[in-house]
């Protein structure tokens, strides 16, 4: 049991007060009338006989709520749940999490950041051990354990610095959560158990922050958390943000463009103008703090073409390092499906009447859907634009042997399964002998199981359109993939036979559907999911060649490998050329905001890279952000006066401050002494008015 | 008259006095001064002192026009002369009943005050004079004068008395100056002054207006009233004591004190007596545990013993 402030314990001497009283005042109360004092001299009262002290109990009462009063104000609090402050005696292993994510270019945010750094790796007694990371969209282990405790304790720290020292803030988003948990992990690992663990997290704490996976995380015990947040001068930042259209790379019909413009909740200003590269009409915009406006910029001179990327800046919010917006748009691409089989795209008992209306033409794509019966001979040229080819397994064999071809040339192929007899094509297609099918007996079928994991069913992996219990299936068929290598169920029925499946064959897959979507068999084509799956399986063939415009700042870019030959280059914004080992697939150095242009391709390509969105977003977050999470924070205040340059009495002042401020043990004690007033009145008039009476 | 009171005195303390707890516990202040004067009569037929209030004086001769009822018949039969016999006339006495009801007066140790005693002793004075036939009158006061009644021997004026008597105390402090000097300048018949009070004030003016009093030929009788508890003080208890008169409080721690205090008491005792002596007054003390019917014994008593007759006025 300690206390805050045990100078009120010495209030603890009033219970003199009532003893005293008890004494003198008793007596002194009564008077006796008399008719006349003239012959009568004062004598001195005594108060000497201990018989003088009457109503002990009351007096006790009296005496107590003093006491507890004084005991209250004294602000006690119990000792054993405080953690220890820090004493020099006691070995810590320390975690320095610093932010280097692009919020940080703000102000001198950067220059506070290194200076609580600094403070805090010099504060390191010998026997520490500190590990410094900084981090962004990922965390980067500056320092780890080994290699502070093994260089020169003299030298550690200084070490330290100059590491933190050489780093600058990065164009990445702040990925806080994943930071943390990397920190504890590194404070976990090999760790001595007596050694107190501590992580010192130095950042802005943006509202942008992402905090995934502490939802849910188990924090271990023992692990001490102190957040210095450093805050800008000048608070509030205003951001664009591409519109929907804009973002998945699509041009707009117009050329005009919608850009969002966001303010955050802590700005100043709400007036901004936004003005483009390519010397168009620009745009006053006034929002509010901590709201967004989409703001249409007309079509400009010069409208937006899929080679020439363009840049909007916003002025007027003090804040620099968004300000840009990148955006980079393609082309709208005719893309071929081939349909091979004989059914009349008229006739709605077929399988044709439903694929003619399963392409809508959308901006960056148009469909170009294309029959072949049997009697008309298929070409290689009729691969050239294909993406996706489809029928039923009843294709001759002339049909079967071009579908091979395009699977080797890399276009998808899903093929229907009407009965179960015409497994020939599949065998035809897969090189190997025809699978074995059969009926299924039942009245009908569902889909049982589904493979949200998978790139075509993935869009649907939101509860709100994950329901497929509606697409009944009337006619199903049982197909055995025994023996098929890489076949994979990417559907399957209740009774667990498989309803889609997926075998790679070529560069390509084959899909194979163990029934169709006419009306006759099932419910597919009638189905709202008719529509997204096809796309999907669309997007699935062609997604190793159609490549988006727009990423964010630390996206991989994938690159086209088909049809290339030898090694490409990327050329960054600051004009650096980045030469790619021949059949990279992906480009990771996306490290800036700007144009990147990729060479050495038939055709040039070229893509925007922005800022992340939620970076921009620069409002403290919620103060209770992380500790809802579960995280035992402690936050330091947000001056630099105020910095960890640790008073160990002030330390411990606060911390006991804090833990009295949670146990409010004085609340307790003043409502007990609140009871025995109560008490001690109504025993009080029960002994006065029992006197009055007697 | 000659035997005195003195004989009857031990037929009275034998136990036929009226217990003053017993008569105190009759609300009615006229009841008990009927009470007590009743009493007082029923042992006065026992005594031999029957007739004591018309009492024969003297002879003179017959004039024409004197009342026939006064003529000594038996005079004229035995020397067939005509006398008429004169008596002793006290009905026409004027006495005035000076009664002190400052706030000292309502003190009690006992289950009655001292204004409560005083007032019964009044009323029973007031009762037995009246029954005489003398003229009654009545002065309460403090440190002032509250009520004046001229005395009068009227129907309905007893009453009246009673109903003055029967007052709640008022306030102040006692103070004997002042009513005694106003009530020289009000009756200017002499009579007899009967002053109840505590007497519990300093004593300096009294001598002063009692001598005045008794100067001016009024026959004054001093009935001091006090409680027992101011004649011992046996307080026990340490408390503040309280002035009854000015409120004013002192811790006292009795059995400290009381030596002091009967010390006091006496002087200002035998002081008062001292002075009433010198001025030819009468002084009872009177404790309120004393039957009232021994106050109108001792009162009587005194009057007789003292060889005054009281004063008179013929028809």
């Amino acid at each position: 049991m300690n206390f805050l402030a045990p100078l009120f314990l010495a209030g603890a001497a009033a219970v003199a007060l009532p003893i005293l009283l008890h004494l003198i005042r008793r007596t002194e109360r009564e008077k006796t009338p008399f008719s006349s004092l003239m012959f009568l001299q004062p004598t001195p009262p005594q108060m000497t006989k201990r018989s003088r002290l009457e109503n002990l109990f009351l007096l006790l009462l009296r005496c107590l709520v003093l006491a507890l009063v004084a005991f209250a104000f004294s602000r006690p609090y119990l000792q054993q749940a405080i953690t220890p402050p820090l004493q020099k005696t006691e070995r810590v292993r320390t975690v320095v999490l610093v932010d280097t994510s692009a919020s940080l270019r703000r102000d001198d945010l950067w220059a506070q950041a290194k200076q609580r750094a600094a403070s805090v790796l010099r504060a390191a007694g010998a026997a520490d051990e500190v590990a410094l990371v900084a981090f962004d969209r990922q965390p980067r282990v500056l320092i780890d354990f080994t290699r502070w405790t093994g260089s020169a304790s003299t030298e550690r720290a200084n070490l330290a610095v100059n590491l933190i020292e050489s780093e600058t803030p990065s164009w990445l988003s702040t990925h806080l959560g994943s930071a943390m948990m990397r920190g504890v992990e590194l404070l976990e690992e090999k760790a001595d158990a007596q050694l107190r663990k501590r992580l010192v997290v130095i950042s802005d704490f943006q509202d942008g922050a992402k905090l995934d996976g502490l939802q849910g995380y188990e924090w271990p015990k023992g692990v001490e958390v102190r957040l210095e947040q450093i805050n800008a001068r000048n608070p509030g930042n205003a951001a664009l943000q591409l519109g929907a259209e804009l973002a998945s790379g699509a041009g707009t019909t117009d050329g005009s463009i919608k850009v969002r413009v966001n303010n955050s909740a802590d700005a100043k200003r709400d007036q901004f103008r936004i003005q483009r590269s390519d010397g168009g009409p620009g745009a006053e915009a006034y929002v509010p703090a901590g709201q967004s406006r989409v703001i249409t910029l007309a079509s400009g001179t010069n409208s937006l073409t899929a080679t020439n990327g363009l840049r909007l800046s916003l002025t007027g919010d003090g804040q620099a390092f968004d300000d840009s917006l990148f955006i980079q748009t393609r082309r709208q691409e005719t893309v071929r499906v081939l349909f091979l089989g004989n059914d009349d795209p008229k006739d709605s008992a077929g399988l044709a009447y439903y694929l003619g209306r399963a392409f809508p033409e959308t901006r960056t794509r148009n469909v170009e859907l294309l029959l072949r019966p049997t009697s008309v001979p298929l070409t290689a040229a009729d691969l050239k634009d294909a993406a996706l080819v489809i029928g039923s397994t009843r294709l001759t064999a002339g049909q079967a042997a071009w579908a091979k071809q395009a699977l080797a040339a890399g276009v998808t192929v899903l093929l229907a399964l009407p009965d179960s007899t015409s497994t020939e094509a599949i065998g035809t297609l897969l090189g190997r002998t025809a699978p074995n099918a059969a009926d299924l007996t039942s009245n009908y079928s569902l889909f049982g199981r589904i493979d949200f994991q998978h790139p075509l069913f993935a869009p649907f992996a939101d509860p709100r359109f994950s329901d497929f219990t509606r697409i009944h299936f009337w006619k199903a068929r049982q197909l055995s993939t025994n023996g098929i290598p890489g076949a994979r169920v990417v559907a399957a029925y209740d009774s667990g036979d498989a309803a889609l499946m997926e075998i790679p064959a070529g560069r390509a897959s084959l899909f194979v559907l163990t029934s169709t979507w006419t009306p006759a068999d099932s419910q597919l084509a009638l189905s709202s999911k008719f529509v997204p799956l096809l796309s999907g399986l669309l997007d699935y063939g062609r997604a190793r060649q159609v490549f988006a415009r727009q990423f964010f700042v630390g996206d991989s870019v994938p690159l086209p490998t088909n049809g290339v030959a030898g090694a490409l280059s990327v050329v960054r914004p600051d004009g650096k050329r980045e030469a790619l080992a021949a059949g990279t697939p992906l480009f990771a150095g996306t490290t800036e905001p700007g144009f990147y242009r990729v060479d050495g391709l038939p055709e040039p390509l070229s893509f925007a890279v922005n800022l992340s969105p939620d970076e921009s977003r620069t409002a403290p977050m919620a103060a209770d952000a992380l500790s809802n999470l579960g995280v035992p924070v402690k936050l330091v205040p947000t001056t630099l006066a105020a910095a960890p340059k640790a008073d160990p009495a002030a330390t411990l002042m606060t911390a006991a401050n804090e833990l009295e401020g949670r146990q409010k043990l004085w609340r307790w004690v003043l409502l007990a002494a609140l009871g025995i007033v109560l008490i001690e009145t109504w025993l009080a008039g029960r002994l006065s008015f029992g006197g009055k009476t007697a | 008259m000659s035997p005195s009171l003195q004989d009857a005195r031990p037929a009275v303390s034998g136990g036929s006095f009226l217990d003053p707890a017993a008569l105190m516990r009759i609300r009615n202040l006229e009841l008990r001064a009927q009470v007590v004067v009743e009493g007082f009569w029923s042992g006065m037929h026992r005594s031999p002192f029957h007739g004591f209030s018309v009492e024969f004086t003297e002879y003179r001769p017959y004039v024409v026009g004197d009342d026939l009822r006064y003529l000594d018949w038996r005079l004229v039969a035995r020397s067939d002369r005509y006398y008429i016999k004169k008596f002793e006339d006290e009905t026409n006495l004027p006495s005035h009943l000076l009664l002190d009801l400052s706030p000292s007066m309502n003190f009690k140790s006992l289950g009655w005050s001292k204004r409560d005693y005083a007032a019964t002793l009044a009323a029973t004075f007031s009762q037995f004079l009246h029954d005489q036939g003398d003229a009654v009158g009545l002065l309460t006061f403090d440190d002032r004068v509250r009520d004046y009644l001229p005395s009068r021997h009227r129907k309905g004026h007893l009453r009246q008395i009673m109903l003055a008597l029967e007052k709640q105390s008022s306030a102040g402090t006692t103070s004997l100056a002042e009513p005694l000097k106003r009530i020289v300048e009000i009756v200017r018949r002499r009579g007899m002054m009967l002053l109840i009070s505590d007497l519990l004030a300093p004593l300096e003016d009294l001598e002063k207006n009692l001598g005045h009093l008794a100067a001016c030929g009024h026959d004054v009788v001093v009935f001091q009233v006090l409680d027992p508890a101011e004649t011992t003080f046996q307080f026990q208890k340490a408390t503040r004591f309280e002035d009854m008169e000015s409120g004013r409080d002192l811790y006292l721690n009795p059995s400290a004190a009381r030596a002091r205090y009967l010390e006091a008491f006496g002087q200002h005792q035998s002081a008062a007596k001292s002075l009433c002596e010198r001025l030819g007054i009468a002084f009872h003390v009177l404790t309120t545990d004393v039957p009232l019917d021994i106050a109108l014994f001792e009162f009587l008593r005194d009057r007789l013993a003292r060889g005054r007759k009281p004063v008179k006025t013929r028809r």
